[in-house]
């Protein structure tokens, strides 16, 4: 207790004192607050000692970047020649080379699609139009036709079926999720009891489920060779999936919204669709981007299980370099680079979620 | 949307809803019937009546009685079972696990909070199935059978699974969970019985002395008046194997510590944050009436702070259930890989199978949302 | 309020349409599709070296990829004209009969209970193979039935689990699985311990014995436990179809029979000298390839672009490859093999 009084007691003495005494009480007050936490501070910087430069050295300066086959890979090391050697395999999948372009541009439109959410003071209907376009673009420049040379959907593989199932599987969820979560609030009672039904149904089931119905049921509730590939089906089920869950969140931001709104509203005379569009939509969509934004990392995440099905996303790829004859002692590297590559975003986006999240509070203060 | 409703208005809302409901109808009803075509043209039978059919495949672990012959049924059970032992397993693990970490992120030591952050970071960040291989992987370097790791030469840990002594008689064990069970709920209720009669004291009253008590004390005077025998078996090492005790495929334990780990990154932001939203004035007032902090925390924070928790950890618990299911890659006999799997691929049963296991998975969601909701009722109505 | 009727039935009409509309549409066959796609979809496992894989290049390789190729050459002209699609054990036949993939050349085994129940037919084999089983160099296993208790890894939905259990379960003889799709994760572990014996068809199991780093440490067993016959299938119902692949297939081993390579086939179509065999094969001589809906040089294109069954052999399975699998059951008739091709006459 005593102890606890000190370190209470040393951030409060005069700035002035020299830096080797101000870290000096820093580290008192943080790092040995007392004799049990010095002991708990010393083993852990022991076990960081020993492991950190363990794990650089394994991944960065014993490892081998350059090379172009299985000889020259360092034993002592890391070899992360399968990635740099498939790399364009791990980003574009088949995508016919001379188009590779359309890949990289349609990744860039929707990475701007978050740079976009930064700017403070665009006005809301550009950034929903540039939404609302960014699916439909990013399919026109994958897919091709109009003037572009039109690409199969099987060309599509590793990152480029990432980004694209997270990106339109969020974009295209929106709209089905706000319908949703509407219907959960709708006076009519069917409407209301459908849409329970529909959120409480898919949110108990694993994705995984969803997932084998895209793969083997669809087909058999189609009529007989109306049958679309498995992309697609995988992408359909995603975005049936995304928009339940996101009902739920847009269903508590309209739960947070001031009755006085509804009100205000009802007294001007706006019907229902009016209302909801140009008065509690927009603002519950504003004060959900952060929340939404948690759930597209989810979504980027869950994308990974569609490798189960067959589709060859960024895992389908790495789990096929895992088995390839050259590659095949590499299995550790080629999933320590899966797990860097999905915290990188991961990470990034949760940030920048949280980010968004304190502006949004600070500015309602 | 006025208070006073035409008849007009109210004639229009059944007609919409009429409306609503027809057009689903119709949906469904395109779809069923094109299912029965296709089902037809492609020569695959329906119904439920694989189920009572010999499955023919082995199933490595199972908590009860299982071989090849048995029905696809037992097999769905076993699979069942599966899930439900790994999620139990996982959300004590990932709960304990959480808990540590949520703890350490709020710590005053300023290297064990930046630890933990780091820690909860990257295990969120990172996809399940990356989770799943990598402890798959390491489960897989433990020692060979021939070089198992044992403590006290009963428990034996290898590349093969974790070798506990069990009970020779496997329905013995089934009446001890029961009876453990029993006597916890019996423990329960006495201990609920005597507060009632005195004030509340907050968390702080000590339960589990009691419940722990309950859960050991029924079985054990079963025991003694029945006229059971129990023996335990210890595991021996025998041919390519152990004979005897019960094994933990290591497909099990790569899946719980996939999902503890996993989920207790979640776990612990959600502590973090109920913690952090206790206000700061209640730290500062225990410290000046001179509690000590694991006291502080124990006694006024946890409190407080389990009550805004519980719908956020019910979801994650949900969660756990629900991922259990990635079993299905690295070959864990849960439920998603034995009827959604094997099954499946044997009879060709597609619509049936994926329906019993959704039907599955939604019943245990339903069953686990209604305890939470019932236990935060129960939080709820006292004191707050 | 009536506004919310209207946006629901603006949402549900296309839905309907499309529903009703695809009910009504005629059934095209493969052919006619194939052309006009443009491409042959072709089913493939994705995972197996020297069947079917990615080189580093992104390009697919192996000798189900090698059929698919033929096909499109023989039907479209040109051997790129294929799009892959990779398929599990679970959803194979499924894709195949709902009309997701023309091919399915993912080394399946031909049974009669898979043509009889699942909408499929298959064409021909494309490779003679057997369930075998690979063990650990130091348990010293012998035969089969040393391996009483053991634990076994197996791939999923294949005939393997069956065929264990026909084996073992008959002998009254116990043993454990551990069944895992993902190649990978099936490989590391057998290899790591996990299993005492991995069982799954023997040439792949030769193909990875042959890609292990230390393969001195695990031992193939003698015994082979099932006949699996593996080839294409392609959805019931469309004869043409089948013939077209089938008859592929078999112009490919019947260049080897004839000695038509790639290198030499310009030359012996234009050498009036050849045998009429050859010059039927390559379409000089009868009218073949009109019968089965193509032109008649559908054969020569097959063989130009893809090479004969032992030139495929070589460049996936053969002794230049990193796996080294000896042909066996797979060499020509004229090498007392099993493939054997009926005439094109």
């Amino acid at each position: 207790m005593t102890a606890m009084n000190h370190a209470l007691a040393v951030p409060l003495a005069p700035p002035r004192l020299p830096r080797l005494q101000r870290a000096l009480a820093w580290s008192r007050s943080h790092l040995f607050p007392s004799v049990g936490h010095g002991l708990l501070t010393l083993s852990v910087l022991a076990l960081l000692c020993w492991c950190v430069p363990a794990a650089l050295n394994w991944l960065v300066f014993d490892a081998t970047f350059v090379g172009s086959s299985a000889k020259d890979c360092n034993p002592g090391g890391a070899c992360w020649l399968p990635i740099t050697q498939r790399w364009n395999l791990f980003v574009y999948g088949f995508y016919p080379q001379a188009e590779q372009w359309r890949v990289s541009l349609a990744l860039m439109l929707a990475g701007a699609a978050f740079v976009l959410l930064f700017f403070k003071r665009l006005d809301r209907r550009l950034l929903l139009g540039y939404l609302a376009l960014l699916p439909i673009v990013m399919w026109w420049l994958l897919k091709g036709g109009a003037g572009l040379p039109e690409v199969s959907s099987t060309k599509f593989a590793g990152m480029l079926v990432t980004v694209f199932l997270g990106t339109a599987g969020m974009i295209f969820a929106l709209p089905l999720g706000i319908l949703l979560a509407l219907g959960r609030r709708s006076k009519l009672p069917v409407v209301r009891m459908l849409c329970v039904l529909y959120i409480e149904l898919v949110r108990s089931v694993p994705v995984i489920s969803l997932l084998f119905m895209a793969s083997l049921m669809i087909q058999l509730f189609l009529p007989p060779d109306s049958a679309f590939d498995i992309l697609l089906r995988v992408q359909l089920v995603l975005i049936l999936f995304t928009a339940a869950y996101m009902a739920e969140t847009l269903r508590g931001g309209l739960q947070n919204l001031p009755k006085g709104q509804y009100e205000a509203a009802m007294a001007l005379g706006f019907g229902y669709w009016k209302t909801m569009g140009q008065i509690i939509l927009p603002q519950v969509l504003k004060q959900s981007i952060a929340p939404l934004l948690t759930q597209f990392i989810g979504l980027f995440k869950e994308t990974t299980l569609v490798m189960i099905v067959g589709v060859l996303d960024i895992v389908g790829i790495a789990m096929s370099t895992a088995v390839a004859p050259e590659w095949v002692e590499y299995g550790h590297e080629i999933y320590v680079f899966l797990a860097i590559y999905f915290f990188v975003i991961c990470f990034a986006l949760s940030r920048y979620a949280r980010h968004l999240e304190q502006r949004m509070e600070q500015s309602r203060s | 949307m006025s208070t006073h409703r035409s008849p007009n208005l109210r004639l229009s809302s059944v007609l919409q809803q009429g409306l609503v409901l027809a057009l689903v109808g119709a949906v469904f009803y395109l779809l069923s019937s094109n299912a029965a075509l296709n089902l037809k043209n492609l020569n695959i039978a329906s119904g439920f009546g694989f189920l009572s059919q010999r499955a023919g495949y082995d199933i490595s672990f199972s908590l009860i009685d299982y071989t090849p012959d048995a029905t696809y049924a037992r097999a769905y059970l076993v699979g069942l079972l599966n899930t439900l032992l790994v999620s139990v397993l996982s959300i004590v693990l990932a709960t304990l696990l959480g808990g540590a970490l949520g703890m350490a992120r709020v710590s005053e030591n300023w290297l064990i909070k930046r630890l933990s952050g780091t820690c909860i970071e990257f295990l969120r960040n990172v996809p399940l199935v990356v989770h799943l291989v990598w402890w798959y992987g390491l489960v897989l370097a433990l020692p060979g059978v021939k070089h198992s790791a044992s403590l006290f030469g009963v428990v034996f840990l290898n590349n093969n699974g974790l070798n506990l002594p069990w009970l020779e008689q496997g329905s013995v064990v089934g009446w001890g969970l029961f009876l453990m069970l029993l006597g916890t709920l019996l423990a329960y209720v006495f201990c609920r019985l005597k507060e009632a009669r005195g004030p509340w004291r907050g968390f702080a009253s000590r339960r589990w002395p009691a419940l722990l008590a309950g859960a050991v004390l029924l079985p054990l005077l079963v025991y003694a008046l029945s006229d059971a025998h129990v023996q335990w078996e210890v595991p021996v090492q025998r041919g390519f194997g152990f004979k005897g005790g019960i094994t933990l495929v290591p497909e099990m334990l790569a899946l719980c510590l996939a999902l503890s780990f996993y989920s207790a990154s979640y776990i612990a932001e959600i502590v973090r944050g109920a913690i952090e939203s206790v206000h700061r004035g209640q730290y500062e007032a225990a410290r000046a009436l001179g509690f000590t902090s694991g006291t502080t925390l124990r006694q006024l924070i946890v409190p407080q702070a389990i009550y805004p928790m519980i719908p956020q950890i019910t979801n994650t618990y949900l969660n756990i259930v629900k991922n259990s299911s990635l079993g299905v890659v690295i070959g864990f006999m849960e439920l998603v890989s034995s009827t959604g799997g094997t099954t499946l691929n044997q009879t060709g049963q597609a619509i049936e199978c994926i329906a019993l296991v959704m039907g599955t998975y939604c019943a245990i969601s339903l069953v686990i949302s209604l305890a939470m909701n019932i236990y935060n009722h129960r939080i709820g109505q006292r004191g707050h | 309020m009536h506004k919310l009727n209207r946006a629901k039935l603006l949402l549900g009409a296309p839905l309907l349409a499309l529903l009703l509309t695809g009910a009504q549409a005629a059934q095209a066959g493969v052919l006619e599709k194939v052309k006009a796609h443009g491409s042959v979809r072709c089913g493939v496992a994705g995972d197996k070296p020297g069947f079917s894989l990615i080189d580093d290049k992104g390009r697919w390789t192996g000798m189900d990829v090698d059929l698919c190729r033929a096909v499109a050459a023989a039907v479209l002209g040109d051997a790129d004209k294929v799009e892959y699609l990779t398929t599990t054990a679970k959803n194979r036949f499924t894709a195949l009969a709902s009309g997701e993939i023309d091919i399915l050349s993912r080394a399946a085994s031909w049974t009669a209970e898979r043509i009889a129940n699942l909408g499929v037919d298959f064409t021909t084999v494309w490779f003679y193979d057997g369930q075998g089983f690979m063990t650990h160099a130091a348990d010293g296993i012998q035969k089969l039935t040393d391996l009483d208790g053991a634990t076994f890894c197996l791939s999923p939905g294949t005939t393997s689990e069956q065929n264990l259990e026909d084996y073992f379960g008959r002998r009254g003889l116990t043993y454990k699985t551990v069944v895992i799709e993902k190649s990978p994760e099936l490989y590391a572990a057998f290899q790591r311990g996990r299993c005492n014996a991995i069982s799954n068809d023997s040439s792949g199991l030769a193909a990875r014995l042959a890609l292990m780093n230390n393969p001195k440490d695990y031992a193939l067993l003698p015994e082979v436990i099932s006949k699996e016959p593996l080839g294409a299938f392609v959805a019931q119902g469309d004869t043409v179809w089948r013939n077209i692949v089938t008859w592929t297939a078999y112009a490919l081993m019947t260049g080897e029979e004839l000695g038509v390579t790639s290198d030499n086939v310009d030359e012996l179509r234009g050498n009036k000298t050849a045998s009429t065999d050859i010059a039927r094969l390559l379409g000089t001589e009868g009218t073949i390839g009109k019968s089965f809906g193509l032109d008649s040089d559908w054969a020569y294109r097959a063989l130009k672009q893809v090479g004969n069954y032992a030139q495929i052999y070589e460049r996936n399975l053969g002794q230049q490859t990193a796996l080294n699998i000896p042909r066996g059951l797979n060499r020509s008739w004229k090498d007392h093999g099993l493939m054997y091709a009926p005439p094109i006459r």
